[in-house]
């Protein structure tokens, strides 16, 4: 924040004349940075030309962005897979992105692609059961873990959001969270598996799920 | 080149080691490649002499505009919304929805027109003999067979962009090249009944949409 302050006074002490161009910069700078704020898609227009620097380091600006997005969407044992899967699949679309187009819906149209696919995947591997020793680094990131997926879980059956809660977000295994909501394991599987496809199912159709 | 920011990553480094340079896609160069398909098509009619005897004649009768236009009309349409669909970034644009729309609207709409045109001529016992199944599955075969070369050629495309909704791409691959199929047969087949186009056309295109919609997405993902 305090590293930010604008150098005031040299401001003041400049021409008029001056101060109308250095604003017209500004403007337009202010234009450019509103199109690509990370300079990500100039990274990206490089990269398509060859350009390895640039492109290094936007994969790894994006990899922390992707991080984020997919710890907000999807279950903790899964993020990791789905980042490394959206890169590959940046890397290999890379031509898809016109640069005469903002990057920015360009890549959350690839990063939610690669997320409702995981959901998809992940219904299909309903007993698969999060490892013993998942990592949690700190408490906040427990906290908001899949954040979003969980608000979208309000809109499934109370039977099926609870028993994805409980086993894919909480890391209880099938018994306990058979235990837990009083169903039989085979429906706890079962709950899961429509659960995560009806989730996917419903972002895939709502233009404004994000 | 400052590579300081970057802590080392292996797959970074195997995707910026498999950088090279690449030229964006351009849905110009991609209808032009379309376009260019169905004037081949076109051509290869010319050059068998296989347009219909009676071309002068068909020209002025609505049935066969309506056969030719009708199916032209859907196959524009599915294969704009086809290639917009290929652009991550614009699969959940309004453009985009609206050509879905159009296009459920437009592709039965089209047909149930051949069937109003048809209404006025009623008679149930000719129904049949009106139908010429032997050449009516002749169509279906030629139409299909026409529509192959845009097919894989959509294929190509699909495997090269990047559909986030597979399924829709895929059927609308599958219309575009069975509606320009039928667009191209129609200068070739004299059969103008309503009742026959609606029948045997839109059976083909109803076929290869549903091949397309059933395998374009196994050979498409990514």
């Amino acid at each position: 924040m305090i590293g930010k302050s604008a150098p005031v006074v040299p401001f003041l002490l400049r021409t008029s004349a001056a101060r109308l161009a250095g604003m017209r910069v500004s403007v337009a700078n202010a234009r450019e940075s509103q199109a690509d704020p990370h300079g990500w898609g100039a990274m990206m227009a490089a990269g398509q030309r060859g350009e390895a620097a640039p492109y290094r380091r936007l994969l790894a600006e994006l990899r922390p962005w992707l991080l984020r997005y997919f710890a907000r969407r999807l279950p903790p044992s899964v993020v990791e897979d789905a980042v490394q899967d959206t890169l590959i699949a940046i890397h290999t679309k890379r031509h898809t992105w016109q640069p005469d187009r903002p990057f920015g819906p360009w890549l959350a149209g690839v990063a939610r692609y690669k997320w409702i696919d995981r959901l998809r995947s992940a219904s299909r591997h309903a007993a698969d059961e999060l490892p013993e020793n998942l990592s949690t680094p700190d408490h906040e990131s427990a906290v908001t873990s899949a954040a979003a997926l969980r608000g979208l879980m309000a809109t499934l059956k109370p039977a099926q959001a609870d028993v994805i809660r409980l086993v894919k977000l909480d890391g209880l295994s099938i018994d306990d969270a058979a235990l837990r909501t009083e169903q039989s394991a085979a429906l706890v599987k079962v709950n899961i598996h429509r659960g995560l496809a009806r989730l996917a199912r419903l972002i895939e159709s709502d233009t404004d799920a994000d | 080149m400052p590579t300081d920011f970057a802590p080392a990553d292996p797959l970074i480094d195997a995707l910026v080691a498999d950088l090279d340079a690449v030229t964006p896609r351009r849905w110009t160069h991609e209808a032009a490649l379309l376009a260019g398909l169905i004037v081949a098509e076109i051509l290869v009619f010319l050059s068998l002499n296989a347009l219909r005897d009676d071309m002068p004649r068909a020209m002025a009768s609505a049935a066969f505009w309506w056969k030719a236009g009708s199916f032209g009309l859907i196959a524009l349409i599915a294969a704009a919304a086809m290639l917009v669909s290929l652009d991550p970034a614009t699969t959940n644009a309004r453009r985009l929805s609206g050509l879905w729309r159009a296009l459920r609207l437009v592709a039965p709409s089209a047909l149930a027109l051949g069937w109003l045109i048809d209404a006025g001529a009623a008679g149930r016992s000719v129904l049949l003999a009106r139908l010429e199944w032997r050449e009516g599955l002749d169509c279906l075969a030629n139409i299909g067979l026409l529509s192959l070369p845009l097919v894989l050629a959509l294929a190509v495309l699909m495997r090269r962009g990047a559909p986030t909704r597979p399924d829709r791409t895929a059927a609308a691959a599958g219309l575009a090249a069975a509606g320009f199929g039928a667009f191209v047969f129609a200068f070739h087949c004299p059969h103008d009944d309503p009742l026959y186009v609606a029948v045997w056309y839109g059976g083909a295109v109803f076929a290869v949409t549903g091949v397309a919609r059933l395998i374009l997405p196994r050979l498409a993902r990514w």
